[in-house]
C-alpha cells in the first residue's frame, strides 16, 4: 500500500479502508459534471449505496456570470443549506467520488475551502468500489434522519486560492501549471504555464498512479517542496485533482478557481497569452 | 402535488403488500388463506398486458395446483408444439438452421414424461392470464384488499408498525395505511427497497430491447416450425421472433436498438419482413415495448418489519424465464412464516430464515438468467462472423452448422427446461433440521429424487381411499404433513397433541396398501420404503424439515415436540446469516 497516494494523506481513501471501516456519520457525493439529465439517469441506475448526487454546477459552483470563469465557487449559503439538507454536520466523515478522480477532487476542493476538514476522495471511484465488493443501488437516495446532524459551521478560503488580479502580476518565481490536456494547452494558456495534463495521473482504471510516477511528472515540470505552485485548467476541475496530489506529496499549491475560462474572458489578458502556435 | 392532503389512517392491517404483480398477488393469497388481513397495493390499473414473462416451471405448475390457479388456466397459454424451444434462421422463409427443442414428442407423451417427477409440467402462459386468475384466486378471501390505480408514495417504520402513504392515480388523493409487516414485491426498481434497501451488488445490464407485436399470417412457417423463440442470424436483422400469443393471435418480434428515437414505421416493416424473408408480407403493427434489464441482488431481504421479495429482492434479465418463477418460490417460502410470526405461532426470528433459505436460489437465479442472456448473444455473435456470402444465400456455412450444433449441445433439452433448477431446490439451512444425509447439490440441469431435509418434498403418484388419483404434492400447502410409509397410528396421535400445543395445522399421513393413502406404483416406496416407519416433515411450502428418526412407542411424542419448537424458535445460531469463512473457501 506505500505505493499509494493514499498512504501519504488522509484526504485520499481506497475502496477497502471504507469497507472494513463502517461509519454512522459517513456521506457519499456522488459528484457529476456531464449532461444533467444523463448524468442523473447514470446515477440512477448505479451508485455507491447510500451516495446523494451532485452536480457540479449546482453544488460545488455558482452560475457563471459574464466576467467569471465557467464554475465560479458557491455562496456559503447555498452550500451550506445543501449540506445541511444531507444531514452533513462538522464531524460528517465525507467521501466524494465521480466518474472521474477530477471531478472528486473539485467536490474535495470546495468542501474543504469551506472549513470542512473530515473529506476524501475515494481512489478509483464506483468500479474500485465495486471491485472491493462494496454495496450500490439502484435509484435516488435520500439522506434519512438516522443521526441528528450536530453543528454545521462553514467558512470560506481554508484552502489557499489566487485571484484573476493576482495571477495577472505573478512573477516568474512561481511555477504555474496547467492540468488540461495538451491539445487545450497548446491552443491558449495563461503565460510561463507549464503543461501537465491531470488524466496523466490516473490509470486507465481511473485509479491514481503510484507515488513515485506521480512525483516524476511534477518534477518533469520542475517542481520541488521549496516552490510556490499555482495550478489551473479550465474551469477549476481538473487543476483541482493536482491540488490534491500535490498535497499529498506535501507540496502546497495555490488554485486558480477561475482558471483558463476566465483568464480569456478580458482582451487585454489575451494580448499577454501565448496563443496557438507559439511554443513557450 | 396538488390534492395531497393526507387522510390518517383508519385501520390496521396484518400485511401490507407492495406490488400487485404475480408475486404480491400469489402473497396475497397465501396470507388471505392464512386468515390474514392484507392490503395489496399496485399503480397499474390492473394486472399486467405486457406480452412477456410467460414461462412456467413445473415448481411453479406445483404450486398453482395447491391454489386452484393450475385449473384456471387449464385451457390457457401455448400448446407445447406451439413453445416447443429455439430455433436458429437465416431467414424465417428459408427454415430453421438448428435447432434446440424441450420435446420431441407430441404434448401428451410430454406431461406423460414430466408425470414422473410432477403432476405439472412447464409450459407457456401468457402473464396477464395467470395474474388474472392469481388475482381472482386472491380475491375470494374476505380480508384481502387488492387496490390497483394505488401508487405508495412514501415508507416509513418503527420498532412496531410500517405506515405506507398510497397516492390515488385517478383521483391523486392520498391516504396513509399502517401494518405490522410489509412485504415489498413492487418488482426490479422496487420503490420500498430505494427508501429502506441496505444495499446491492449489481451485475450487467441488457438495455434498448425493443419489442414489437404485430399481426400477420405466419401459421404455416413459423408456426409450423412451432420454436418459442425463434432467432434471426444476420446481423442486418439480428434479433428474435416469438410465438404467435394465444389468445391475440400476435406475433412478436425483438431486437436491440440503441438509439433513443424508435425507428419509423416504414423501417421497422421492412427490418421484420427482411428477418421473415417475405417482402411481399402484410404487416400491422400492434404495439411497441422498450425494456431495459439491469441485474441485481439485494443484500438483506429484512429491514424490521419489512420484507422483499420476487424482483424486488432479485433481478435480472428475462432469459430463463426465471423471475416471475423464482418470485412465486419466494412469496410460497415467505407467507407460512410471515403467518406463523403474526398468529404468535413462531418467533420473528424465523422471518430471518427466508433470506437464508431463498438467497442462494436467488445467487443462482441471478448467473443463470445472465448467462443465458450472454450466451445467446455469444453464440449468435460467434456465428455471424465470416458468413457474409452465405447469408446472402439464405444459408449458413457448413461449419457454422457444425460450431451452432457443437455450441448449443451442452445447453440442449435440459438448458431449455432446466429441470434441476425447477425441482431441484436444496435450502441448506434455515428452518430445517439437517441430519446427517446430505442433499445433493443442486444442479442446472438434473434433478436427483431424495427425501434429505432441505429439498422440495418429491411427487408420487397416491391413490385416495375413493380411488382419487392424488400427488402427494396435492397433499401439501394447508400446514404441516407428517408423511411416511408404514408408520405406526402412534404419530396420528403425536400430530393431534403438537398441533394442538403449538397452535398450528399439521396431520398425519399414512402410505400403505390399507392406510390413509396408498402408492399408485413403487415410486413412493422408492423414496420413503428404504426409511419405512420413519415420518418426514413437511413444511406448508413443500419442502421438507425434517425426518423423525425415533422409536415411535415411546418418543414420538418428544420428538415431534423438539423439531416443531426448533422450526418455530430458530436458536440465533441458525439465522445469523453471516458468511462463513468455511463457505467461502
Amino acid at each position: 500500500m506505500e505505493h499509494k497516494l493514499s498512504s501519504l494523506t488522509s484526504a485520499i481513501v481506497q475502496p477497502e479502508t471504507l469497507i472494513s471501516q463502517p461509519q454512522q456519520n459517513r456521506l457519499f457525493i456522488d459528484v457529476r459534471l456531464g449532461k444533467p439529465e444523463d448524468e442523473f439517469k447514470s446515477y440512477r441506475e448505479q451508485h455507491i449505496f447510500s451516495a446523494v448526487h451532485a452536480q457540479i454546477r449546482d453544488v460545488f459552483a455558482s452560475p457563471p456570470s459574464p466576467v467569471s470563469g465557467n464554475l465560479p465557487l458557491p455562496t456559503l449559503e447555498a452550500l451550506e443549506k445543501q449540506l445541511q439538507h444531507w444531514q452533513v454536520d462538522n464531524d460528517t466523515e465525507i467521501i466524494v467520488y465521480g466518474p472521474s478522480l477530477a471531478l472528486a477532487a473539485r467536490g474535495w476542493w470546495v468542501l474543504r475551502w469551506a472549513g470542512l476538514n473530515n473529506v476524501k476522495v475515494l481512489d478509483g471511484g464506483l468500479k474500485a468500489w465495486v471491485d472491493q465488493g462494496g454495496p450500490v443501488a439502484q435509484g435516488v437516495y435520500e439522506p434519512s434522519k438516522r443521526h441528528t446532524p450536530s453543528v454545521l459551521t462553514l467558512r470560506p478560503d481554508c484552502m489557499p486560492s489566487i485571484s484573476v488580479d493576482d495571477m495577472v502580476v505573478l512573477t516568474g518565481d512561481s511555477v504555474l501549471i496547467d492540468a488540461r490536456d495538451e491539445a487545450s494547452y497548446y491552443s491558449g494558456r495563461i503565460p510561463r504555464a507549464a503543461n501537465l495534463p491531470a488524466s496523466e495521473q490516473w490509470t486507465p482504471a481511473g485509479k491514481l498512479r503510484t507515488v513515485e510516477e506521480i512525483r516524476h511528472l511534477y518534477r518533469s515540470v520542475g517542481v520541488d517542496e521549496k516552490t510556490d505552485i499555482v495550478v489551473y485548467c479550465g474551469g477549476g476541475v481538473l487543476s483541482a485533482l493536482e491540488v490534491l496530489t500535490l498535497q499529498a506529496l506535501g507540496i502546497p499549491a495555490r488554485l486558480y478557481v477561475g482558471s483558463w475560462s476566465e483568464w480569456n474572458k478580458k482582451p487585454e489578458r489575451m494580448a499577454m497569452s501565448d496563443v496557438e502556435g507559439e511554443q513557450a | 402535488m396538488n390534492n395531497t392532503q393526507i387522510k390518517k389512517p383508519l385501520v390496521n392491517k396484518d400485511v401490507i403488500i407492495c406490488g400487485g404483480g404475480p408475486v404480491g398477488l400469489a402473497m396475497a393469497f397465501l396470507l388471505g388463506k392464512e386468515g390474514l388481513s392484507v392490503s395489496l397495493f399496485e399503480r397499474r390499473p390492473s394486472t399486467t398486458t405486457l406480452p412477456k414473462g410467460q414461462y412456467l416451471h413445473a415448481s411453479t405448475g406445483e404450486l398453482f395446483r395447491q391454489w386452484g390457479v393450475w385449473d384456471l388456466l387449464k385451457d390457457a397459454g401455448w400448446e407445447t408444439e406451439k413453445s416447443n424451444g429455439q430455433g436458429f434462421y437465416v431467414t424465417v422463409a428459408d427454415g430453421p438452421v438448428a435447432e434446440i427443442k424441450a420435446t420431441f414428442e407430441p404434448h401428451a407423451a410430454y406431461v406423460k414424461k414430466w408425470e414422473k417427477y410432477s403432476p405439472a409440467f412447464p409450459r407457456k402462459v401468457p402473464a396477464s392470464e395467470y395474474e388474472s386468475a392469481l388475482r381472482h384466486q386472491a380475491s375470494q378471501w374476505p380480508k384481502v384488499s387488492l387496490n390497483f390505480n394505488s401508487r405508495v408514495i412514501d415508507v416509513n417504520q418503527d420498532s412496531e408498525q410500517v405506515t405506507v402513504t398510497v397516492q390515488n392515480t385517478e383521483n391523486a388523493h392520498c391516504q396513509e395505511y399502517k401494518a405490522s409487516y410489509l412485504v415489498a414485491c413492487d418488482g426490479a426498481h422496487s420503490f420500498i427497497r430505494s427508501r429502506l434497501g441496505t444495499g446491492q451488488d449489481h451485475g450487467p445490464t441488457f438495455g434498448n430491447q425493443i419489442l414489437v407485436e404485430f399481426r400477420a399470417d405466419l401459421d404455416d412457417t413459423l408456426g409450423k416450425d412451432g420454436f418459442f423463440h425463434s432467432f434471426v442470424l444476420p446481423p442486418k436483422y439480428a434479433g428474435w421472433f416469438g410465438s404467435k400469443h394465444p389468445t391475440t393471435g400476435l406475433w412478436r418480434y425483438s431486437f436491440r436498438h440503441d438509439e433513443d428515437v424508435l425507428p419509423p414505421e416504414s423501417v421497422m416493416l421492412e427490418r421484420i419482413r427482411g428477418a421473415l424473408g417475405m417482402w411481399n408480407l402484410p404487416i400491422e403493427i400492434v404495439d411497441l415495448f422498450r425494456f431495459d434489464y439491469s441485474t441485481g441482488l439485494l443484500r438483506r431481504w429484512r429491514e424490521g418489519n419489512v420484507l422483499f421479495a420476487g424482483d424486488a429482492a432479485h433481478w435480472h434479465s428475462p432469459w430463463g424465464g426465471f423471475g416471475m418463477n423464482s418470485g412465486i418460490q419466494d412469496a410460497n417460502n415467505l407467507a407460512w412464516k410471515l403467518g406463523l410470526v403474526i398468529k404468535g405461532a413462531a418467533s420473528h426470528q424465523l422471518l430471518d430464515t427466508y433470506q437464508i433459505e431463498r438467497e442462494s436460489k436467488a445467487r443462482i437465479t441471478v448467473k443463470s438468467a445472465t448467462y443465458n442472456s450472454l450466451h445467446y448473444q455469444a453464440i449468435a455473435e460467434a456465428v455471424r462472423v465470416g458468413e457474409g456470402q452465405y447469408f446472402s444465400q439464405g444459408t449458413i456455412s457448413p461449419e457454422a452448422r457444425v460450431f451452432l450444433e457443437q455450441r448449443t449441445e451442452p445447453h440442449g433439452v435440459n438448458s431449455v427446461l432446466h429441470t434441476g433448477y425447477q425441482l431441484g431446490t436444496v435450502y441448506r439451512k434455515g428452518a430445517i433440521i439437517a441430519s446427517d444425509r446430505q442433499a445433493p447439490t443442486p444442479e442446472l440441469g438434473n434433478y436427483v429424487e431424495t427425501i434429505v431435509p432441505g429439498v422440495r418434498a418429491p411427487h408420487a403418484w397416491l391413490k385416495a381411499a375413493d380411488g382419487t388419483r392424488t400427488s402427494t404434492i396435492d397433499l401439501w400447502g394447508t400446514g404441516f404433513v407428517l408423511i411416511g410409509y408404514r408408520c405406526e397410528e402412534k404419530w396420528r396421535e403425536a400430530t393431534a397433541k403438537a398441533a394442538r400445543k403449538f397452535g398450528i395445522t399439521m396431520r398425519f399421513v399414512n402410505v400403505d396398501e390399507k392406510a390413509d393413502y396408498a402408492p399408485e406404483d413403487d415410486k413412493f416406496e422408492k423414496l420413503y420404503g428404504e426409511t419405512a416407519g420413519v415420518p418426514v416433515l413437511i413444511r406448508p411450502d413443500g419442502f421438507i424439515a425434517a425426518q423423525l428418526y425415533v422409536e415411535p412407542e415411546t418418543d414420538a411424542q418428544t420428538r415431534l415436540e423438539q423439531v416443531m419448537a426448533e422450526l418455530m424458535h430458530p436458536s440465533a445460531a441458525v439465522v445469523t446469516n453471516k458468511l462463513e469463512t468455511e463457505e467461502l473457501m
